[in-house]
């Protein structure tokens, strides 16, 4: 067709043109940023300092405890949620009849904002008028010190984060399941493999790719860890569930050193970077 | 040694009634078709055998012994999957391996007879592919060496030649006759197909509506159709019916009234009341321009010509008609207004479509 | 119809029903917090603070969600924020679709920016909105677009983008060329092909892409409550004020939480079918 490519570019260039204004400016502002001096007084301009910014915040216990606490719960949420989710993926691939209803109720807690989740489980981990104490306590359990207390207060954020986020997990290996022809499970069955041999031997060399998406979006996830802490414990007791997009806020909101905070959101997009050429490389990668 | 034994099996799905009491006793060694049109529950039928679906109603016994509780993989049966169900991970070699792999066969055994298996159905050159890389005849190969790679006595196909084309078709359909007369195994063949099943089986069974309508070898179905459905289901070209109304009957013969509005006198005992709506069932080839001591009036339409052989298509009153002949008996030129066959050659079947001949 | 049903042995009944003992607690698990706000919004105020609180639904009332939806001596009314957000939801979500529909058309069908494009505008999905706070709100405070309803729209709009042309650029590759062929040889010219025939074909999809944008953004917590918050509120970011209150206002919270994620969850119901299937090819890409 004639003009095609200019009829194309004409549609698409105000949705380029968007996603450079909210992307690569952002980005620049940040890395000039990220190498400048700024005064708490706005009248002050900011001065070029080199790597200071860098070193600051590797000097900066706060923000290596940050780094640590987020990692920490990274590989909880990891081991947690790849299991429990592959296993609800597995379970509900084996369930013919109600399926999708099932499906519909296990994704209810995605749906829900995480800030409201946050606050729902604040309330549900309140140590006196909450659920989860009133339930320890038919079991003669006393009442837990929740969101108060160390190490009480980071369970109640992998929890509620465990809530938000398996299901999401779980649809998504579900998917992949679907995408297994059946009758290649049926064969290995029939070729002698045990429930757990056909596990291991067929369906999770199949599922891969889909481990890599949903281990992906769990690193997306944890960058952007934000809403459940904050909804729940306010980074407390003290400073001990901070974690690093909390610190990332306090830097440049409540400290207002933006030229630190810009350093800090510097080394996420590269960090991110890294990650998604990491899994596009895994992805394509053509045996395995 | 391996016989199966099937009691009153049944198996419903929600509120659909897929299998109605299912009794069959296949014998060791056999080789035995189901076939039936789809939705007939064959191939459910062959997955409770295989124990990849659970009965409702019922037992199964494989060798004697109760097996419902039974996993696949502690049954001791191979089957070949309609679309072959290689392990997309895998490549040929591994493929081929894996059922040795989860019989914990050692290393070295597993090779020689991996290697013996390729050779059999040559497909060593494609051992290290990947069966993304194969076309549909050699995945199928792979498919049947990765069931004949373990000692199975009892081998399950489930519509294993539909996705091949008809050349293959013929080709693998020789092969697993051989297979069967060397491994000697008892083996259980679903397929849709009545040419499949007609040249395959020891013994047939064929299905319909989640029952078993008849059991018997090829020849048997072929030449003694239990019902109206028997008889149309087998045959190419199909069967022809004529309806016919029953005027008289005696002891070793019977007149009917055909919806030509001509009178057939036919030399068969029929147990069958005067008035009663029957269907006279005549094979294609069983008619005849000349010989026969019944004749049926026939409206020509058109002459096909197979080489060795002519179809005639016509009408007889408003029903379909269709004869083959050989062209050799010259017999073409000699087509009239009526065409002829033996009253033995006949089947005859009630209103409710069972045979009411009374032999 | 009778017949000796099969006599499956008790160990063999109970093995058949594994996923049940594992969807079982996992429903509970995912349910028993929805149950708990729910009952807490109708939960009068000497129910909800009993030491232990009590598990069961009684003495409901309607008093919570009258607070919340009307205001109160303890808070605002919970409508004004609710209006905010959905009109930034819808007016976002609309700017959104026309740009990211277009720019998905432009490159599923016309194949413009090679690899590079898509790879790039996909990329999105690898960087929340927290890892570039700092520089949005540095340039928001620069251009005075800080705390206006522009401002906050205008963000979102863009920040949808990536998310519906990744939904939709599966569904215009793998709807029919020909028909867009035979309206352009039928003399439609280009712009009357896409908006009359394109789109038209691609209207389910564009209508999934529209409830997830819809949701996302409603949703949203980071953006709205650094970029905006005081004089444009959204009820994520109205929803913890309630909790600095000096009383403890659970019954208001659950309140105003079970308001917030109704569409959330409704149409979370409806999508279902799509999410299995559509979550696990989308990540492929």
């Amino acid at each position: 067709m004639r003009g095609s490519k200019r009829f194309a570019w004409t549609l698409a260039t105000p949705a380029i043109l968007g996603l450079i204004a909210v992307s690569i400016v952002p980005f620049i502002w940040m890395l000039i940023s990220a190498f400048q001096k700024f005064s708490p007084n706005p009248k002050i301009p900011a001065t070029f300092n080199g790597l200071d910014n860098l070193w600051a915040l590797f000097e900066d216990p706060q923000f290596v405890n940050s780094i640590g606490l987020t990692a920490f719960i990274g590989v909880i949420l990891f081991v947690i949620q790849l299991t429990m989710g592959f296993a609800i993926a597995w379970a509900l691939y084996h369930i013919r009849r109600g399926r999708a209803i099932i499906v519909s109720l296990i994704l209810i807690p995605t749906a829900i904002a995480p800030l409201i989740a946050g606050l729902a489980w604040w309330m549900l981990f309140s140590t006196k008028y909450g659920a989860v104490n009133s339930i320890l306590g038919m079991f003669g359990i006393d009442q837990v010190q929740w969101i108060v207390e160390m190490p009480w207060a980071l369970v109640a954020i992998i929890v509620a984060s465990v809530w938000h986020g398996t299901p999401f997990t779980a649809i998504i290996l579900l998917g992949g399941l679907t995408t297994i022809p059946p009758d290649v499970l049926d064969a290995s069955r029939v070729d002698g493999a045990s429930a757990r041999r056909q596990l291991l031997y067929v369906v999770l060399p199949l599922m891969k790719p889909f481990f890599l998406v949903a281990g992906l979006f769990l690193i997306i996830g944890l960058v952007g860890l934000f809403e459940m802490p904050q909804a729940i414990t306010q980074g407390g007791p003290g400073n001990e569930t901070v974690v690093q997009g909390m610190y990332l806020f306090k830097l440049a909101f409540n400290f207002y050193d933006l030229g630190r905070s810009s350093m800090m959101s510097l080394l996420l997009v590269i960090f991110l970077s890294i990650v998604g050429t990491l899994f596009y490389r895994l992805m394509n990668r053509k045996e395995a | 040694m391996s016989n199966v034994l099937l009691k009153g099996i049944r198996k419903s799905f929600g509120n659909v009634e897929a299998l109605k009491g299912i009794d069959l006793d296949v014998p060791d060694g056999k080789f035995v078709v189901f076939v039936g049109p789809s939705g007939c529950g064959k191939t459910t039928l062959m997955r409770i055998v295989a124990g990849l679906e659970s009965q409702s109603a019922g037992d199964v016994m494989i060798d004697g012994k109760v097996v419902n509780e039974l996993s696949p993989s502690d049954r001791g049966v191979a089957m070949v999957f309609q679309s072959y169900a290689l392990y997309p991970h895998l490549s040929v070699r591994q493929n081929l391996r894996f059922p040795l792999r989860m019989g914990n066969v050692a290393a070295a055994e597993a090779d020689a007879r991996v290697a013996a298996v390729a050779e059999t159905l040559q497909i060593t050159p494609l051992l290290d592919r990947r069966p993304s890389q194969l076309s549909g005849g050699q995945k199928q190969r792979v498919a049947i060496g990765r069931t004949i790679v373990r000692d199975r006595k009892l081998f399950l196909f489930d519509e294993p030649l539909s996705n091949l084309d008809a050349d293959l078709r013929v080709e693998m359909r020789l092969e697993i006759q051989k297979l069967h007369r060397r491994l000697g195994a008892t083996m259980i063949y679903v397929t849709h197909d009545q040419v499949e099943a007609m040249t395959l089986a020891d013994i047939i069974v064929i299905m319909r509506d989640g029952q078993i309508e008849q059991i018997g070898s090829p020849i048997d179905l072929y030449d003694r159709p239990a019902t109206k459905f028997v008889a149309s289901f087998l045959g190419s070209p199909k069967i022809n019916l004529l309806s016919a109304e029953v005027t008289k009957v005696e002891s070793a013969a019977f007149e009917a009234k055909m919806a030509s509005g001509e009178t057939a006198r036919i030399g068969l005992p029929v147990g069958a009341q005067v008035g009663a709506t029957i269907t006279i069932a005549v094979r294609p080839e069983d008619l005849s321009p000349t010989e026969g001591d019944v004749s049926f009036p026939m409206t020509l339409d058109i002459l096909e010509n197979l080489g060795s052989t002519m179809l005639a298509h016509g009408t007889s009153g408003a029903e379909r008609l269709t004869m083959e002949y050989r062209r050799s008996g010259g017999a073409a030129g000699k087509i009239g207004s009526h065409v002829r066959v033996q009253s033995g050659s006949l089947k005859i079947f009630g209103p409710d479509g069972n045979d009411i001949v009374t032999r | 119809m009778s017949g000796t049903a099969t006599r499956y042995s008790v160990g063999y009944r109970i093995r058949q029903m594994w996923p049940w003992l594992i969807i079982g607690p996992v429903l509970a698990f995912c349910l028993f917090p929805v149950y708990w706000i729910i009952l807490t919004a109708f939960r009068p105020r000497t129910a909800i603070f009993q030491d232990p609180v009590s598990l069961l639904p009684r003495d409901l009332t309607l008093d919570n969600i009258k607070y919340v939806w009307f205001g109160s001596e303890n808070n605002e009314p919970v409508t004004h924020f609710l209006g905010t957000s959905l009109l930034v939801s819808i007016i976002a979500s609309i700017a959104a679709l026309i740009l990211g529909v277009s720019c998905a058309y432009a490159m599923g069908r016309f194949k413009i920016g090679g690899k590079f494009l898509p790879m790039w505008i996909l990329s999105f999905r690898y960087v929340p909105a927290i890892a570039l706070i700092v520089p949005l709100w540095m340039i928001g405070k620069r251009l005075r677009l800080l705390d206006t309803y522009q401002g906050l729209i205008l963000i979102y709009a863009l920040f949808s983008i990536p998310l519906i042309v990744w939904l939709l650029l599966g569904y215009v590759e793998a709807a029919p060329k020909e028909v867009e062929e035979a309206a352009y040889v039928d003399g439609a010219g280009h712009w009357r092909t896409y908006l009359f025939v394109a789109l038209p074909v691609l209207a389910p999809g564009i209508a999934i892409a529209a409830v997830f944008t819809f949701i996302g953004i409603w949703n949203e917590y980071v953006l709205a409550y650094q970029l905006a918050g005081n004089k444009v509120t959204t009820i994520t970011v109205y929803l913890p004020r309630l909790r600095t209150a000096i009383a403890l206002l659970f019954g208001e919270i659950a309140a105003a939480s079970l308001l917030a994620v109704i569409p959330g969850i409704f149409f979370a119901a409806i999508m279902q079918r799509f999410l299995v299937r559509g979550l696990a090819f989308g990540g492929l890409k």
